[in-house]
């Protein structure tokens, strides 16, 4: 008996005690974005004496955190809404059709998960097109860089989709659009919603294509924070207090998709 | 009826992602096999000329570019045999129906979802020689000897990018782990059971063998990754002290921040090969694994 009870905590302290190097350094930022100057510069996990929501405010004047979520949430809504577009099609057309053309499209957007991007000939691309230091430049890089992971789970999935559901649309009357957009795209929501997530979570946290290609004044809240550390570098509460509004969107998202995500990744990956 | 159905899959629906991901993902990738031979600079942005090999000289004669080879491979190794050892042991572990698995689950993914540009503040903060919870720790428990300049020690810099970069990957792989070991079917376990084996021989002899296909996801997943690594080592040192964290994503930010934009797309053309090579040989080496099982 004594043995079963052991059998059955053991596990459960074990993690307990691996959990906390996660949550700690969590747990630090957000006590420490509520302390003053001087005591937050110790890094303590102790509680505040009295809560310090100024720091908050000043972050908010000094940070630029509207411009910087604004330019944000434009490269995750288009790059998103593309993205997802985009790579259903694509994938749709590939696990239907078996030309020869379709085979090689698939390998070669699958090429993109392993190949890294070319930073500075991208850079001579965008530079020849007019596009350097433009929102279009951030956009149309990393809607090429989402497509192969898009295709990749899309096609999978659609591969479980019957095709008499096309047939029978096609007897109907439906054209290539309505049948596409009507009827399939709807039965892969779970991939939808994964890549969704993936997207946002790419696009926001996205460092390489908004250092390389655009200015300050289009970065997004997590590049922000890297300005703002280098100007505050010794006001560690409001760097924290910059870094708890950063994470906010983003654990927001997490936390609304998680369940979605998990089958959605699971199931795209087996099935594909 | 066949001719019609077909022409409801025709190739227009691949033409608007395919034209993108053509255009700016393979045609610069393409184009680095030219520009890697100019001496386009920023000095000369409109004209510019090929010079021959000598970009690839100029590399091979820098210890820049050999510490920065050892580096990139280096993390990417030791990320992957830690990400991989730990996140498989805390998986089998959540794998037994514990009560605060979502608790879990939660803590280890949510650093995932932050951008390495959160997580470097932060640990920039723990790793600070002085106020740091890490040697503050360390002294006061007695070991303030282990204390150590984490992020200013060239001895220990690289160590530390890699913990910093476990600890905020760690949760993919945890996840990949645990819908691995999910899929196993219990019989397996109930059988091994009847036959009398220990735990130990369970996850020998049942878990690990059925599990091959999600070793091989992030195996491969965490060292394309790790060869990858740009914005852990860009948050935290910037390739920094003496070089001792520089690796191929920082040498050509660094290249590039210095003008000779000729010779940092003959650096990113090197990366490149080096890693197509290196996950051409790991698919290969872990499709023969799998067969053997």
């Amino acid at each position: 008996m004594r043995k079963s009870v052991a059998k059955r905590w053991l596990p459960e302290l074990a993690m307990l005690l691996v959990t906390l190097v996660f949550v700690i350094p969590v747990w630090m930022v957000l006590v420490n974005s509520f302390k003053n100057e001087k005591d937050a510069a110790f890094f303590g996990i102790g509680l505040p004496g009295t809560l310090h929501f100024e720091n908050y405010q000043k972050v908010f004047e000094e940070a630029d955190i509207i411009g910087a979520f604004l330019n944000g949430m434009l490269y995750c809504a288009v790059v998103g809404v593309l993205s997802l577009a985009f790579a259903s099609m694509a994938a749709f057309v590939i696990a239907r059709s078996k030309g020869r053309l379709t085979e090689l499209s698939y390998y070669v957007f699958l090429s993109g998960i392993v190949l890294p991007g070319a930073i500075i000939p991208t850079f001579f691309l965008l530079q020849r097109m007019g596009l350097i230091g433009t929102y279009a430049s951030v956009i149309v890089v990393l809607l090429s860089m989402t497509m192969p992971i898009g295709v990749f789970l899309y096609t999978g999935f659609v591969k479980t989709v019957p095709v008499e559901l096309d047939e029978a649309a096609i007897i109907d009357g439906a054209g290539r659009l309505r049948l596409f957009f009507r009827i399939v795209f709807p039965l892969l929501t779970p991939v939808t919603i994964t890549l969704v997530i993936f997207n946002f979570m790419g696009v926001w946290n996205d460092i390489t294509t908004q250092l390389y290609f655009v200015d300050a004044s289009k970065w997004t809240m997590p590049m922000m924070v890297y300005r703002f550390q280098g100007m505050y570098s010794t006001k560690w509460n409001l760097v924290f207090a910059d870094l708890v509004l950063t994470s906010l969107p983003v654990i927001v998202v997490y936390i609304l998709g998680q369940k979605y995500m998990v089958s959605g990744m699971t199931q795209g990956a087996v099935k594909g | 009826m066949t001719g019609k159905r077909k022409s409801f899959y025709s190739l227009t629906f691949l033409i608007p992602g395919m034209a993108i991901y053509l255009v700016f993902f393979i045609g610069p990738n393409l184009l680095s096999l030219g520009l890697g031979f100019t001496d386009w600079s920023v000095y000369s942005m409109t004209e510019f000329g090929f010079n021959g090999l000598d970009n690839f000289k100029q590399m091979l004669s820098e210890s820049i570019f050999k510490k920065s080879i050892v580096n990139t491979f280096y993390f990417a190794f030791a990320t992957v045999i830690l990400s991989n050892v730990i996140g498989f042991l805390l998986a089998v572990i959540m794998n037994a129906k514990l009560k605060l698995e979502s608790f879990y689950r939660s803590a280890f993914f949510i650093p995932t979802t932050l951008s390495f540009l959160v997580v470097g503040p932060v640990f920039n903060a723990l790793y600070n020689p002085e106020s740091g919870p890490i040697n503050t720790f360390l002294r006061a428990v007695g070991l303030g000897s282990l204390a150590k300049g984490w992020l200013v020690d060239p001895n220990y810099a690289m160590n530390s990018v890699i913990v910093m970069s476990v600890w905020s990957g760690i949760g993919v792989t945890i996840l990949l782990y645990i819908s691995g070991l999910q899929s196993v079917p219990p019989e397996y376990y109930e059988a091994a059971e009847i036959d009398g084996c220990t735990a130990w021989q369970k996850l020998r002899h049942v878990s690990i063998p059925l599990i091959v296909p999600s070793i091989t996801v992030n195996v491969v997943l965490s060292l394309i990754g790790g060869l990858k690594v740009f914005g852990q080592v860009f948050v935290l040192t910037n390739g920094g002290p003496n070089d001792a964290t520089q690796v191929f994503g920082t040498l050509i930010f660094k290249t590039f921040g210095e003008g000779l934009l000729g010779y940092s797309s003959a650096v990113g053309l090197v990366f490149t090969v080096i890693v197509c090579l290196m996950s051409f040989v790991l698919v290969y080496a872990l499709r023969k694994l799998e067969a053997e099982y």
